[in-house]
């Protein structure tokens, strides 16, 4: 199943030269393998564990979280607005479910 | 004369303690917060969620775009606002979340039991979304409708239960006072209650719509709460709803306490 994925850009119009956010939300439970259910069994480990960051197909950024990660997982990058383009944010977790979402970059 | 003044003090403080923070201003101060440090709501995700969900084809290989909400086959722009109706097609009033299930049962062909609760929670934020910025109009038009809300006028005001309490006690008998930090809505008079439902609750991370809420009342006031999509859910309902009636919805889905 496909993990979903939200971008934005803060502030949404960066004008050239500064410094803008780009933040992404995944809706995964994150579970880190060390929880158990009502009846006491391990919940098997099942959490986001790459973020991949491409701008324009290349890539600009990489994160390998571990378990001890919130679920529904907030990831900030900062850059600095040069061109405009579409950056994409790629997910994978434990299980081998990938995400993705994009986002446009324009300049103010 | 000093005397007075010692006791203004203690009123002044009495009044001032006790008055608190607008849980309204507060659910709004966070929102921004979360805006400003994160950019996204969680409800946005789970809108996202209901929408993916509602494109998505049953075992019968339909959508529910195939489906009426009341203003026609796949047209959601305020249906959510004219609901609950009654509706021609099953013979019933229904809400939102019992005609997200009539359409995924008798539509999308889902068997009942495969109907999960957080997916009909998911789909009733996307179609709640399209009615934000419009006005409540629930009407009484169908003999069923006004049976139904004569019901829900009656488990309004009933007392009932160990502590022989009912929804009136608090949101009409003691409106502004509280037990907890929160003080009672009215939910007949100004505050409108029923256009902050469905909506993400904050401080529990839970997306609720309106039949959870009416469940969790009756579990404060010592009762056993009333099935999902049941007839005491429904008839609490369209009486909230005709009483909101002309009320604009601010946000749907809304961002609570």
């Amino acid at each position: 199943m496909a993990i979903r994925v939200i971008v934005r850009l803060t502030p949404a119009k960066p004008k050239a030269g500064e410094e803008f956010r780009l933040q992404a939300v995944a809706q995964h439970p994150n579970e880190p393998g060390t929880r158990r259910d009502e009846r006491g069994n391990l919940i098997p480990a099942k959490y986001i564990n790459l973020v991949e960051v491409y701008f324009e197909g290349e890539k600009v950024a990489e994160v390998r979280p571990g378990p001890s990660t919130s679920a529904n997982p907030l990831y900030g990058f900062k850059f600095k607005a040069e061109k405009p383009g579409t950056f994409t944010v790629r997910l994978k977790d434990t299980s081998g479910d990938t995400g993705e979402g994009t986002v446009k970059l324009e300049l103010a | 004369m000093r005397k007075a003044w010692l006791l203004t003090l203690v009123l002044a403080l009495a009044v001032a303690l006790g008055q608190g923070v607008d849980p309204r201003e507060e659910a709004k101060k966070q929102k921004e917060l979360l805006l400003k440090t994160a950019g996204i709501l969680p409800t946005e995700l789970i809108v996202a969620q209901g929408e993916e969900l509602f494109n998505r084809k049953g075992p019968s290989g339909k959508t529910m775009a195939e489906c009426d909400f009341g203003l026609g086959k796949g047209v959601l722009e305020g249906a959510a606002a004219r609901l609950p109706r009654y509706f021609l097609d099953t013979g019933k009033v229904e809400d939102l979340d019992s005609r997200i299930v009539t359409c995924m049962t008798r539509v999308q062909g889902f068997k009942p039991e495969a109907v999960k609760r957080s997916e009909v929670v998911a789909v009733a934020f996307y179609i709640a979304s399209k009615s934000t910025g419009h006005k409540i109009q629930v009407r009484l038009l169908f003999p069923q409708e006004r049976e139904l809300y004569a019901l829900g006028e009656k488990l309004f005001y009933a007392r009932s239960g160990r502590r022989d309490f009912g929804c009136a006690t608090c949101h009409v008998t003691y409106v502004g006072r509280r037990a907890g930090v929160l003080r009672y809505a009215d939910v007949l008079g100004q505050d409108k209650s029923w256009t902050h439902w469905p909506a993400y609750r904050y401080s529990n991370d839970q997306a609720w719509t309106m039949q959870d809420r009416i469940r969790a009342c009756y579990t404060v006031v010592g009762h056993p709460g009333p099935e999902l999509y049941s007839l005491p859910v429904l008839a609490l309902q369209l009486f909230m709803a005709y009483q909101a009636n002309g009320a604009v919805v601010e946000e749907w889905p809304a961002f609570v306490r």
